[in-house]
């Protein structure tokens, strides 16, 4: 199994650089001077000592012409010179020395490792004398007492090591690939690191594996091949299985940052292939082609990581890590690797088939009572929006929803305390953006929205937040100054309420769309049509509900929102006014099962009726009325029998708008698109 | 996971004005589509007293109709002359009748500032907006956060957002500074991801 980086052309093309000096030719170099070692040792253990602190490169040069009559470049001498030297004092006072020659050559500074592995490869003392130099340089690094030669390089690493200190959730410091730190602030011993990788691959791991500073870690995977320049999926792969464990059982991390920072270069590498300018330009055929390779290489992944004694835990964290970048993502496009969320999707998906089967209590609760003292506040809501994926897509039995609806339990004496903040904090990646319902709406009330009695249970969660209600309209004590943005916030967290019902309706909906579809041979051995039918009616009838519920709610709140919210309640209504069309039975019939009699409240004039208070939003309604297609004729009685008069409206739209055509838009493509709904003597 | 997909949609609002892009330079006539023509030009702006700000935007921003956004660290510290001359600018700008709900300035902390009075200021003026207008939708909202640098201390250039388009400023918003600067607008804000972006640097510089 390799990335899909490791056969790429553009990675043979940088490593066949002709001016770079191979192991080869210095295996070459150093056979061939073999009777020149010991003078060669010594120009760097002693010459360039008593040179001065800063060795002048150019009297080096000098110097080594003089030590041998072999026909080489001096630096290349003077880099099996210093290959040499370390192996002869393999001591932190000779790195010392021959760092501050490679600082002035750039041949020295990129050929040194290859000559150390040439050594190494001719001669098991070598080996063993640089396993140890890499070995004391690795622990002065995580001492910091081995300093960097350039100035730069030590505030960078001041910096980062007191940022991490200071910060609170360290781990997301980690799923976030540590950013704002330049893993080059080790480069002058990342080559040595990543030799003793090739030459001592244990001591390597067992290093590593023992350090808690995750800048030095990160820069000794990258220089072993697991990251960045040369990235190999054997050696990730190999450090993945020895590292240390990650997490305990319940979901605990254990501080050690070896793993997390392996996930994090796995998933980096995963998503380089989908951004591979060859996936943005290529034709279906080479798209399916890439889907499967990095489908198998995602899988693959996960087998290494379902090896691990920690799997169940590390993959509780991390999915709820993968959701949270799903869920910045809109709700489509999930299956082409084109899209931005198909990699964490398809990691999540791997996951899920790796849960399948186990036991609830087999796996981390992570809920918000008891979620790890290390979690951050947003991981609660993602996992349970992870366990919802998991559930729909029936890798396990859907959650419960008790404890989640208990937090909007809000009291004038909590709202203002950790109760409060807590949720506001957690709904935070959750509060609906354009896409309504939206994906976390969606997962979130998956757990209510999937079982019988849904409509009665969302019922109970909005009235459960009527304090919100009573905030929005008054305004909390507590608040003091900020009662503006006191409201805004209550009005916010109703709207993923809303938000949460009106994905409940969609879910039920689809739910009978899906029951009202001839049925497999596998289920009608498990079900009869009388079964399917009273399901089906039962279904219908909670819908009903729901969508009276749901309606009363929102017009409750544009009674009493004057805040920044208020156009996302203005669209949460047309989402409604929508649905109430698409399901009444006048509009439905041969198509999909009816659930609303003409009857039905709120009616569809009801909501004709409130939309027409601003032509504006009865021009968007009614146009995303004629794209999704319902009948124009039953519309136009509709309107008729609602008395709106939607010649005059429009009239009067365009009135505004002659007066302040900035303030009144007028979508003229919607305007055309209505016009079967003005009647006949409209031409 | 995109099966929760109802398949109903409600088309996205189309762009209230079409918008054209231009570049403009601050001079003292209240900005030009040209450099400087010579060095008087710059002469002109760069030893004066009190640098005019860019008139199509005091403009852009007084008739706005739904939100300004502005993202920029000296917004409200001028590089000469005094804050609170600035402050009465910008102010007047934001008159009485301004339409726009969604007020938000995201900018650095200044010692040369008086945060207290400042804030009141926008307050202030955010009541008088609210009061003397008889029906409004939503409620004005003037919001300052001067947490910038302290919350999301990694965007060099400056910004505003004024109903659908986005401005990108050289140097302060407004056009305010006296060296030679442009400015770019007509872009789709939520084409760019404008919106998205500064709600993002907002949140992440709310007081924890």
């Amino acid at each position: 199994m390799q990335w899909i980086h490791e056969h790429s052309p553009q990675r043979e093309a940088v490593q066949g650089n002709d001016g770079f000096k191979t192991r080869d030719d210095f295996h070459e170099l150093m056979a061939r001077a073999s009777g020149d070692t010991a003078r060669l040792t010594d120009l760097v253990l002693q010459d360039a000592v008593a040179l001065s602190e800063r060795p002048e490169i150019e009297q080096l040069r000098r110097l080594v012409k003089q030590r041998t009559r072999l026909d080489f470049d001096p630096d290349v001498l003077l880099t099996a010179a210093c290959a040499w030297a370390l192996e002869s004092s393999p001591h932190l006072e000779t790195w010392k020395i021959v760092r501050r020659i490679a600082r002035h050559s750039w041949q020295i500074e990129h050929g040194l490792s290859e000559a150390m592995a040439a050594r190494a490869q001719m001669d098991q003392g070598a080996r063993r004398a640089y396993a140890d130099l890499a070995t004391q340089l690795f622990t002065a690094l995580a001492r910091g007492d081995l300093r960097s030669e350039s100035q730069r390089g030590n505030e960078a690493r001041d910096s980062a090591l007191s940022h991490w200190q200071a910060v609170s959730y360290r781990l997301e410091e980690l799923w976030w690939g540590l950013r704002g730190a330049d893993f080059m602030m080790y480069e002058e011993e990342m080559r040595v690191l990543g030799l003793l990788s090739e030459i001592a691959p244990q001591e390597f791991q067992k290093l590593i594996a023992g350090s808690n500073n995750p800048f030095l870690v990160e820069a000794a995977l990258v220089s072993a091949g697991v990251g960045a320049f040369s990235p190999r999926f054997a050696q990730w792969a190999a450090c993945t299985a020895a590292a240390p464990l990650a997490f305990m059982q319940d979901g605990h991390w254990t501080g050690s940052v070896l793993l997390p920072l392996l996930l994090v270069h796995a998933r980096n590498e995963l998503l380089q292939s989908s951004r591979l300018p060859a996936a943005q330009e290529a034709g279906e055929t080479e798209i399916a082609a890439l889907t499967a390779q990095v489908t198998e290489l995602i899988e693959a992944v996960v087998d290494v990581l379902a090896g691990r004694q920690d799997a169940r835990a590390t993959f509780a964290r991390w999915s709820t890590w993968l959701m949270r970048q799903v869920l910045l993502q809109k709700n489509e496009g999930f299956d082409d690797i084109r899209s931005r969320a198909f990699i964490d999707n398809a990691l999540l998906q791997a996951i899920g088939k790796f849960m399948q089967g186990q036991e609830p209590q087999e796996r981390p609760q992570l809920s918000i009572s008891a979620a790890p003292e290390d979690a951050a506040p947003w991981e609660a809501w993602c996992y349970r929006c992870v366990l919802s994926s998991f559930a729909h897509d029936g890798f396990i039995d859907t959650p419960s929803f008790a404890e989640f609806a208990r937090q909007w339990q809000l009291t004038p004496e909590n709202w203002h305390e950790r109760e409060g903040r807590d949720l506001l904090a957690r709904a935070q990646l959750h509060l609906p953006r354009e896409d309504f319902p939206g994906l976390s709406a969606n997962l979130l009330v998956y757990p209510l929205a999937s079982k019988e009695g849904f409509a009665a249970a969302w019922r109970l969660l909005w009235d459960r937040a009527s304090y919100l209600r009573e905030v929005l309209e008054f305004g909390s004590i507590d608040a003091k100054a900020n009662t503006y943005a006191d409201r805004a916030d209550a009005s916010a967290l109703l709207l993923l309420l809303g938000c949460m019902g009106l994905a409940c309706f969609d879910q039920a909906g689809a739910r009978l769309e899906a029951s009202s579809r001839p049925p497999n041979e596998k289920a009608i051995e498990e079900t009869t049509e009388a079964m399917v039918a009273g399901t089906a009616q039962a279904t219908a009838k909670e819908m009903v509900d729901l969508h009276t519920s749901l309606a009363a709610g929102v017009i409750e709140v544009l009674h009493l929102d004057d805040t920044l919210q208020r156009d996302k309640w203005q669209a949460l209504l047309q989402h409604m006014a929508l649905r109430r069309i698409y399901w009444d039975q006048r509009y439905s019939a041969g198509h999909r099962a009816a659930i609303f009699a003409r009857q039905h409240g709120p009616t569809i004039q009801d909501y004709l009726g409130q939309l027409q208070a601003n032509p504006d939003d009865l021009l968007a309604f009614l146009h995303a009325c004629m794209l999704n297609k319902f009948d124009a004729s039953g519309l136009r009685s509709e309107l008729s029998d609602a008395r709106v008069d939607l010649r005059s409206s429009m009239d009067t739209l365009r009135q505004l708008q002659d007066l302040r055509p900035h303030r009144y838009p007028i979508n003229g493509a919607a305007v055309e698109m209505i016009k079967p709904l003005m009647g006949h003597s409209a031409s | 996971m995109n099966k929760f997909a109802s398949g109903l949609t409600l088309p996205e609002k189309a762009p209230r004005t079409t918008l054209k892009t231009e570049i403009l330079w601050g001079c003292e006539l209240g900005g030009s589509p040209h450099f400087p023509k010579d060095m008087a030009g710059v002469h002109e702006r760069f030893y004066a007293s009190d640098p005019k700000p860019l008139e199509t935007f005091r403009l852009a921003v007084a008739e706005a109709v739904e939100r300004v956004l502005i993202m920029d660290d000296y917004f409200l510290m001028p590089d000469k002359g005094k804050p609170e001359d600035r402050l009465l600018t910008i102010l007047g700008w934001l008159h009485p009748q301004l339409v726009a709900s969604d007020i938000r300035i995201l900018t650095k902390k200044h010692g040369e500032i008086d945060e207290e009075l400042m804030l009141q200021l926008f307050r202030d003026r955010e009541e008088e907006i609210n009061n003397s207008q008889a029906r409004r939708g939503k409620r004005c909202s003037i919001q300052v956060n001067t947490r910038l640098r302290e919350g999301f201390n990694y965007v060099h250039d400056r910004f505003a957002i004024v109903d659908d388009e986005l401005w990108h400023f050289g140097a302060t918003v407004g056009g305010f500074h006296a060296s030679v600067n442009a400015t770019s607008r007509g872009w789709r804000a939520a084409d760019a991801g404008a919106i998205d972006f500064f709600d993002l640097a907002w949140h992440m510089c709310k007081e924890k």
